[in-house]
């Protein structure tokens, strides 16, 4: 298991390394000359000249890159081009929503998700199955972004029932905390919960198939032992490798639903940041989340090898 | 690969040899592959509906002028934010201009988009999926690990680091949108090309002297290409997912240009007015389901014929 750890990890830096090479490129190549954001339309050229070493523009781009690597990597994210907040505050202050909201957005995802996978699995064919079926193709058709605006429209605005948006610290006050995040949290968890619904429903079907499955049915084991002891362990691995994915599409959504619920996430800093055009802030905020999605591949990796001792020898050999 | 969602089950028996016959037939009478796909298409049942939503939303973006009841830009000072009415069935706007004008005219602004986007993507992941399989060794590992570092950033996330860098721009939404795709594609092409070009028909046509390029081109890639038609589909359901994301976040589109995205956010600023933000997601939600469905009933339909050619 340690040698598959280390071997995972391993694969994992250049991949973080290109990844952070992207997102200093991509940035960077902004046609024009960047002193503009710094220092506006109407600066002297000497100015500019002035700005331009001072942040070390003058400098080869891979030299850039190095400086800008060694930077982050040892903590110091520059400021705000913005408000001269320290970048490193910034999303420090983000973080903890954005991480609140994912959690209870995959909650929210296998609570409904697993649940109706298996109901469906095990309805095969019936009109159980079929509606979980069209209720799931409907729900993956349906803009995130669009479900959030729908949530208000229905929970907030004509029910009255929650607030349409804003914040309230967990540690303020955690039921005001739980009313403002249920909505945003229910926007990105219904829209990951029919991927899994899909995911569970194949892989349970695909486990009730096997001989096992019917050697534990001929020796008289009654169906729900069946199902919860030798069907669900195995079903729901592939799940698990799914829900790994999906939380890099969850932070994804949550960009856009943390902006429709003005809840104070790494997702709204960004957005924020990309109008503004104020670059340390976008570089280092897209920068996190790249790395919060290549961790989560890593440990959902970790854990299915702990699960499934079949992987781990498959990668060690 | 691993993204594509295994719901693969087997199909009817009962259906699948009245298929064969008529399938038989349809040889007989000479005909080729693309009508016998539509009929294909036709016969399935999400296929159908599928195939409905996306010509509609074709001859929506292609016929907007002759469809649209008023012009997508006139302001209406007198009819503002009215509700829909016999005159204007979906409302209207801020500006008093016409909702269901601007849907329709959006359909292009849209098009363009995952057109442009599938497209790119495609041509651009499908080289280097090829380049990675045909050349081994280094090329592949290099190509497949930058392919590993793309796909590892969220798409949007991917897309809004393109637009901070070069502005808020058509083309821009394009290229980051494909960007953001084009190693699916590479995946996807890498695997079929891997598994094709060990074939005998491959090695025959070698032997009988044909160029690399002449085997890539008229051996390899027709036998790769009906799998990276389908995952087309799957790609242009995302792809239109990313870019009313754009749109709506502002950061796509820009007005006065119709499009759905943006619709919805001005419909955020007028809360009680449910018309502007649900019909144009109503028309976002008819176009994914559109590719979701062609992309579900296409991949049933190749997957029946391999399991008919197996039958043979």
């Amino acid at each position: 298991m340690f040698l598959f750890i280390s071997k995972r990890i391993g694969q994992t830096v250049p991949v973080v390394l290109l990844v952070s090479f992207f997102v200093f490129f991509v940035i960077n190549v902004i046609p024009g000359d960047p002193t503009l954001t710094v220092l506006g339309e109407f600066a002297t050229p000497e100015q500019r000249e002035i700005a331009r070493q001072q942040y070390g523009f003058d400098r080869p781009m891979f030299v850039q890159y190095l400086d800008w690597l060694t930077k982050t990597l040892s903590g110091d994210l520059g400021r705000s081009l913005h408000s001269n907040e320290r970048v490193w505050a910034m999303l420090v202050d983000r973080l903890p929503v954005s991480l609140e909201l994912s959690a209870l957005a995959l909650i929210i995802a296998l609570g409904i998700g697993i649940p109706a996978g298996i109901l469906a699995a095990l309805r095969r064919g019936t009109t159980t199955d079929a509606v979980i079926g069209m209720f799931s193709a409907v729900a993956l058709g349906v803009p995130y972004f669009w479900l959030g605006v729908l949530l208000i429209l229905l929970f907030a605005i004509f029910f009255n029932l929650l607030p349409p948006s804003g914040y309230v610290a967990f540690t303020e006050s955690p039921v005001e905390n739980l009313k403002l995040m249920i909505l945003p949290a229910l926007t990105i968890g219904l829209h990951v919960a029919p991927l899994i619904v899909r995911q569970t429903r194949a892989s349970v079907l695909q486990v009730l198939s096997l001989d096992y499955v019917r050697t534990a049915h001929a020796k008289g084991l009654p169906w729900s032992a069946i199902v919860r002891r030798h069907v669900l362990r195995n079903a729901l691995i592939p799940v698990l490798t799914l829900v790994g994915l999906q939380l890099g599409n969850m932070l994804g959504g949550a960009i856009v639903t943390e902006t429709i619920f003005s809840t104070p996430g790494l997702g709204s800093l960004i957005v924020a940041a990309v109008s503004t055009r104020d670059f340390p802030v976008v570089q280092s905020g897209i920068f996190l989340v790249v790395l919060l999605v290549i961790f989560v591949n890593l440990v959902t990796d970790i854990l299915y090898a702990y699960v499934d001792p079949r992987i781990r020898q498959h990668l060690i050999v | 690969m691993e993204r594509r969602r295994s719901v693969s089950e087997a199909p009817e028996t009962p259906r699948l040899e009245t298929e064969t016959v008529s399938s038989d037939k349809t040889a007989a009478a000479g005909r080729r592959a693309r009508p016998r796909l539509a009929r294909d298409l036709l016969r399935h049942r999400q296929g159908a509906v599928g195939t409905v939503l996306f010509l509609g939303l074709v001859s929506m973006a292609f016929l907007a002028p002759l469809l649209s009841p008023f012009d997508p830009q006139h302001v209406d000072v007198e009819k503002i934010l009215s509700p829909p009415s016999t005159t204007h069935w979906l409302g209207t706007d801020e500006l008093g201009r016409d909702i269901a004008s601007r849907i329709i005219f959006g359909a292009r602004v849209t098009l363009q988009v995952v057109a442009g986007a599938v497209a790119l993507s495609l041509v651009a992941g499908a080289i280097l999926g090829f380049i990675a399989a045909y050349l081994g060794r280094f090329w592949d590992a290099l190509i497949m690990r930058v392919i590993d570092a793309l796909l590892a950033i969220p798409p949007l996330v991917l897309a809004l680091a393109i637009v901070a860098a070069l502005g808020p721009n058509l083309f821009y939404t394009i290229l980051a949108i494909a960007l953001a795709k084009l190693g699916m594609f590479a995946r996807l092409v890498r695997g079929e090309v891997l598994v094709l070009k060990s074939m005998e028909f491959v090695e025959a046509a070698r032997a009988a002297g044909a160029s690399g390029a002449r085997i890539a081109l008229k051996h390899i890639w027709p036998n790769a290409a009906g799998n990276v038609i389908v995952f087309s589909a799957v790609i242009a359901s995302s792809a239109l997912l990313i870019e009313s994301a754009l749109n709506f976040l502002g950061l796509g589109a820009q007005p006065p240009t119709p499009s759905w995205g943006v619709m919805i956010a001005m419909g955020m600023q007028h809360w009680t007015l449910w018309w502007m933000s649900i019909f144009p997601g109503v028309a976002i939600f008819l176009a994914i389901l559109a590719f979701n469905l062609l992309g579900d009933a296409l991949r049933d339909i190749m997957d029946r014929r391999l399991f008919d050619v197996g039958r043979l």
